[in-house]
């Protein structure tokens, strides 16, 4: 654990204590950090981490460099630690490597990529590749890209994570696809992460995937915390202001109401908005402090934004 | 696994937004300006002595045939290979294609025989006889777009240097230059970049901002 982060916690412990209050499973104290453990090692990760799918695969323009390495600082000041790509986004792992070098590589960082190929030998190319872009010397998290070809490759990030070359691995998918397969995955393969599309419109996982992640002891990145923008867009063009109960329970804009109601469910361990903007992504890491909504306060939720 | 790729949207599968789709046209034009403009010279040269040149049409059929080959290989290589190749992991693909189909048309351009029916200003001409085909060519070639759509010269693509200019272009002249069947084989390269090209645009337009 780094220096950032323990003094987080401690200052979490120390509130957390004082407030005694707690949700199942979620770790909440206002004005502080929002983590949650990684079952697998008990390590706190900030609630709120950063997707780079389509925003940070943008080439070499020097302007859009310059604004990608103001959306990590950003990111970083405000206390985010997971940043998730992947070899099929194109650009945006180099992307990613060259603004944390312009950042001097920032404390917290909580490195997740993944292997996207049928190839299990192009696999292990790519994690090597993977290692060069980001320009660290070993990555917190690999994951095998939407099951391609999941019985080789978990063979082979098993066998990485014994040698320390990666912390912890995992298996993604995204829109809601393959969820029956993912679930076989998930009861027969020894995992420390899984990755899916989990949100206040798509909520399928809830009746089997998060409660098998939670009885296996696998934390859960939820992708496409926004249905890719639409529920933003929908928010907004409702012209509807974010209610003053759901104000009072920590969500005082419509991106933190809707990563809120993710990561305050128990199985959630932390949810991967991606943006472009800078505005944007202080919104985005204002969800990852102060308080976490309860259960009945998320059902509230639900309901009102079906009504949008 | 179909019922998997089918639930895909069109939007879910491009990998870059507008904004750096446009920033990256931009880039590629600066860099290749004056090569470009070149281009510009030789579509317009080669409108206009057809025009005015009835005489000089077989040699200028065959032009058209070069100008097809170097307009492939050029946006095959330089701008999926080069340039989209940095955010499109499926560029190595168009690229390969495009390079297959500047040899297409080497092969079967029909580079001698003689002219085919086509507008002739001197036998009494009447918009009606204008071949569709060089009129999609002009507009292909000359007539840039996404001025005309968001105002901004500098993303601007035309025939040889963009996609579907290009695809859209070919098309043009395939159609006003041959009518023979073992020839439509120039047309289907063209039809489905041209289709990508939709796609694409209308997957991002529809992207939600």
């Amino acid at each position: 654990m780094d220096r950032r982060r323990f003094v987080s916690h401690l200052a979490f412990a120390a509130l957390g204590g004082l407030a005694g209050r707690s949700l199942r499973g979620v770790e909440t104290a206002p004005q502080t950090l929002i983590t949650k453990a990684i079952p697998a090692t008990g390590e706190g990760i900030p609630v709120i981490g950063m997707g780079t799918w389509i925003t940070f695969n943008v080439g070499s323009a020097p302007d859009l460099l310059r604004q990608r390495t103001a959306i990590l600082r950003t990111f970083f000041a405000r206390g985010g630690g997971m940043i998730d790509s992947s070899p099929m986004y194109g650009s945006a792992e180099r992307v990613v490597g060259h603004c944390l070098e312009q950042l001097g590589h920032p404390e917290g960082l909580f490195s997740a990529t993944k292997v996207w190929t049928r190839s299990d030998e192009e696999g292990r190319t790519q994690h090597q590749d993977s290692l060069r872009l980001w320009g660290v010397s070993r990555l917190d998290l690999q994951q095998v890209h939407n099951l391609v070809n999941w019985r080789d490759h978990l063979k082979t990030l098993r066998a990485l994570k014994e040698r320390g070359d990666v912390r912890y691995i995992g298996i993604t998918t995204s829109h809601g696809r393959r969820h029956r397969e993912l679930e076989q995955v998930m009861k027969t393969e020894p995992l420390d992460f899984v990755q899916l599309t989990y949100n206040i419109a798509r909520r399928s996982v809830e009746n089997s995937l998060l409660p098998l992640a939670r009885d296996r002891g696998i934390a859960v990145i939820a992708n496409r915390p926004y249905g890719g923008g639409r529920f933003i867009a929908e928010a907004q063009r409702s012209g509807r202001e974010v209610p003053a109960w759901a104000v009072e329970a920590g969500c005082t804009n419509w991106p933190e109401f809707l990563l809120k109601w993710i990561v305050a469910h128990p199985a959630v361990t932390c949810a991967i908005p991606a943006t472009s903007q800078v505005a944007h992504m202080r919104e985005n890491m204002g969800a990852c402090h102060g308080q976490l909504p309860d259960g009945a306060t998320r059902r509230r939720m639900t309901d009102l934004f079906a009504t949008l | 696994m179909i019922e998997d790729w089918s639930s895909y949207r069109v939007s879910d599968v491009i990998p870059y937004s507008a904004e750096v789709l446009t920033t990256m046209l931009a880039g590629y034009n600066e860099r290749f300006a004056f090569i470009h403009l070149g281009w510009v010279i030789l579509n317009a040269g080669w409108l206009t002595l057809w025009w005015f040149r009835p005489a000089w049409r077989a040699g200028l059929r065959s032009a058209a045939g070069l100008l097809l080959v170097a307009a492939w290989l050029w946006t095959g290589w330089m701008w999926h290979g080069q340039t989209l190749a940095a955010i499109q992991p499926f560029a190595p693909v168009l690229t390969a294609l495009f390079l297959l189909q500047a040899g297409l048309v080497a092969g079967l351009w029909r580079w001698k025989p003689a002219l085919p029916p086509t507008v002739d200003p001197s036998s009494g001409y009447t918009w009606r006889g204008v071949h569709p085909g060089l009129i999609l060519y002009a507009i292909s070639a000359l007539l840039p777009v996404p001025v005309l759509w968001h105002g901004n010269l500098a993303p601007v693509t035309l025939f040889g240097w963009g996609s579907g200019a290009t695809a859209a272009g070919t098309i043009g002249l395939v159609f006003a230059m041959h009518r023979e069947w073992h020839r439509a084989g120039l047309l289907v390269m063209p039809l489905v970049v041209c289709s990508y090209e939709l796609l694409t645009a209308w997957g991002l337009l529809s992207r939600a901002s």
